[in-house]
């Protein structure tokens, strides 16, 4: 596996520590993994309009090719900016929940605003302050936030099947009791470590798979 | 060394530790302490009768199952070993008998795969994976976990809801929690009564003090608890014969168990309502699990540390972890929790008691 690729898995598993203690019903993974690609997309699309703008201030000249993103010079300051953004679209996002679902915000609580500083988000911010166009930046935050939602609803999933024996879909669907003698332990946030590490694992093997079969191919 | 055959020239023969040939093998010791558990788990099973039976065949039997399915397709065969056949033992044993069938299966089944497989097999786990196990059980079937069933003698015991209230409201009382139960109408046997009666009167009388009721009973074995877990003579004797064997190290028992009880006593009596240098110590000592974890749980060589003064740490931190979860945790009787944290304190005793890293994190470090 490369060391890009096992990066981005363990900037994926890291920032899915949170969330995934939050979330012990799948409507909880949900509501948390939308939050998440909320954000994403939202810097993706904001952030670059904002750094063409700040360019375009001091540097009229380069800005007014709009190619790229500003590289190491303005690094830490973008990052501080992009966090700053982050926290301003956790924030919408917290309200409108708060608004929408008022049961289920009280419920995750103080883990809707870790979105902002998640090692997610700031994997994100980081790939924003080094290099790449704003149509690949978006791309990117896509893909991270698609593989982020689908590896905290399946690991929610685990946990509430195993851990609860049913699956809590919200109040439309209901909750469908599996069985009577759960192992409540994985509903406990021992429960998300230990199928987090499995998820880990899961993506170390796909990922060197992968590199085996690009190898094959290659010759 | 000079060497005749070799045209007298000096051959140096290199080899990994250990230097000294033995006849002892992993196998032959886990065979071993197998052994020296099964005249405990014969007296659970005479207790408890068939319940006992079912719940310590299913943990084995999952146990087993689980090795295998874990191993044989990856072509490597393990349950010669009788590591597994340790584990699922080992759960059971830690189990009540009235427990669901789906506790002991689900133990042993975590206790292998996720404890033991996952980290790499026999050897290289960092906790105990009975240990393991029958926390899993602990943290999810709580209730179940208590769910106690009368003696064959036929007596039935009062629900563990109503012990527990009758603990706590008689916390000042004195007399200790023998006294206590005693009052909670507990079902001391007919034995317990003429053996004390005995001893009080013939022994004891004459410094004016006597063992409380149910003392018999608790020394002897003949109490409600873990199927494994209830005679302290049959598990004492397990370790015995596995101390003269050269199985298991005395060190960290002996500073377990010391320091459990002098904590107990020292601290016991304000922890429970009454005064300093009031613990019931020797209660506590062959109450629950604590020397069946302390003499081979604690022990087991893969998660325990290498060094002497690394196992009288080791001990000392059992004792002193399990004092804190029996008096003031929820978890169970406190000895599995602090077998589990503990196991997880082994890697940093190494290292302090080593003064360096072992040599096996060493050569990763390196």
């Amino acid at each position: 596996m490369s060391a890009n690729r096992e990066r981005r898995s363990a900037i994926l598993v890291l920032s899915l520590l949170p969330a995934a203690v939050a979330s012990t019903r799948v409507i909880d993974a949900l509501f948390m993994a939308a939050g998440v690609v909320f954000v994403l997309m939202a810097m993706s699309l904001v952030l670059p309009l904002a750094r063409r703008f700040g360019r375009a201030a001091s540097e009229p000249s380069e800005a007014s090719t709009g190619e790229t993103l500003p590289r190491e010079g303005s690094h830490a300051a973008s990052l501080w900016g992009a966090l700053l953004l982050s926290s301003c679209f956790t924030a919408i996002y917290e309200l409108v929940l708060n608004a929408v679902a008022p049961a289920e915000s009280s419920r995750l609580g103080i883990y809707v605003p870790l979105i902002a500083v998640s090692f997610l988000t700031m994997g994100r911010l980081d790939a924003l302050g080094v290099s790449g166009t704003a149509r690949r930046v978006a791309v990117e935050a896509m893909r991270a936030g698609a593989a982020f939602s689908g590896l905290l609803v399946a690991v929610t999933l685990v946990r509430e099947v195993l851990g609860a024996g049913s699956i809590t879909l919200g109040a439309a669907v209901g909750r469908a009791p599996f069985f009577r003698d759960p192992a409540r332990a994985l509903g406990l946030a021992g429960g998300a470590l230990i199928c987090l590490g499995y998820a880990a694992g899961a993506l170390r093997l796909g990922g060197r798979r992968g590199a085996a079969k690009r190898k094959e191919d290659q010759r | 060394m000079s060497d005749p055959a070799q045209g007298g020239q000096a051959r140096l023969l290199l080899s990994p530790a250990p230097h000294i040939k033995a006849a002892s093998s992993t196998v032959g010791l886990a065979w071993l302490v197998v052994a020296s558990l099964l005249p405990a788990l014969a007296w659970g099973i005479a207790l408890f009768g068939i319940a006992a039976v079912r719940v310590c065949a299913v943990g084995l039997a999952a146990a087993v199952a689980a090795e295998a399915l874990t191993t044989v397709p990856f072509k490597r065969f393990t349950l010669g070993d009788g590591s597994a056949v340790l584990t699922g033992l080992i759960v059971g044993m830690f189990l009540p008998a009235g427990v669901s069938l789906v506790v002991p299966a689900a133990a042993s089944f975590f206790a292998i795969v996720v404890v033991k497989q996952t980290f790499g097999g026999l050897g290289r786990n960092w906790m105990n994976p009975a240990v393991g196990g029958v926390l899993f059980a602990l943290l999810s079937w709580n209730a179940s976990m208590a769910r106690w069933i009368p003696l064959a003698s036929g007596a039935a015991v009062p629900p563990l809801d109503a012990l527990r209230s009758a603990l706590a409201a008689g916390r000042s009382v004195p007399g200790g929690p023998l006294a206590v139960l005693n009052a909670a109408g507990y079902p001391f046997s007919g034995a317990d009564a003429s053996v004390l009666g005995w001893i009080n009167g013939h022994l004891l009388g004459f410094l004016h003090v006597g063992l409380p009721t149910g003392a018999f009973d608790v020394v002897s074995g003949m109490v409600v608890g873990p199927i494994g877990a209830v005679s302290a003579p049959l598990l004492l004797a397990g370790a015995a014969f596995l101390l003269a064997r050269g199985v298991i190290r005395w060190e960290i028992p002996v500073a377990y168990l010391a320091v459990f009880a002098v904590l107990a006593f020292a601290l016991g009596g304000p922890a429970t309502g009454r005064g300093w240098l009031t613990g019931e110590a020797l209660f506590q000592l062959l109450s629950g699990t604590l020397l069946l974890g302390a003499f081979f749980a604690a022990t087991d060589p893969v998660t325990s540390p290498l060094s002497r003064a690394g196992r009288w740490a080791y001990g000392t931190a059992l004792g002193i972890l399990t004092f804190v979860m029996r008096y003031f945790g929820s978890v169970g009787d406190g000895v599995v929790v602090s077998l589990a944290l503990g196991n997880a304190l082994v890697p940093l005793i190494d290292i302090a008691a080593l003064g360096a890293l072992a040599p096996s994190h060493a050569r990763k470090a390196g």
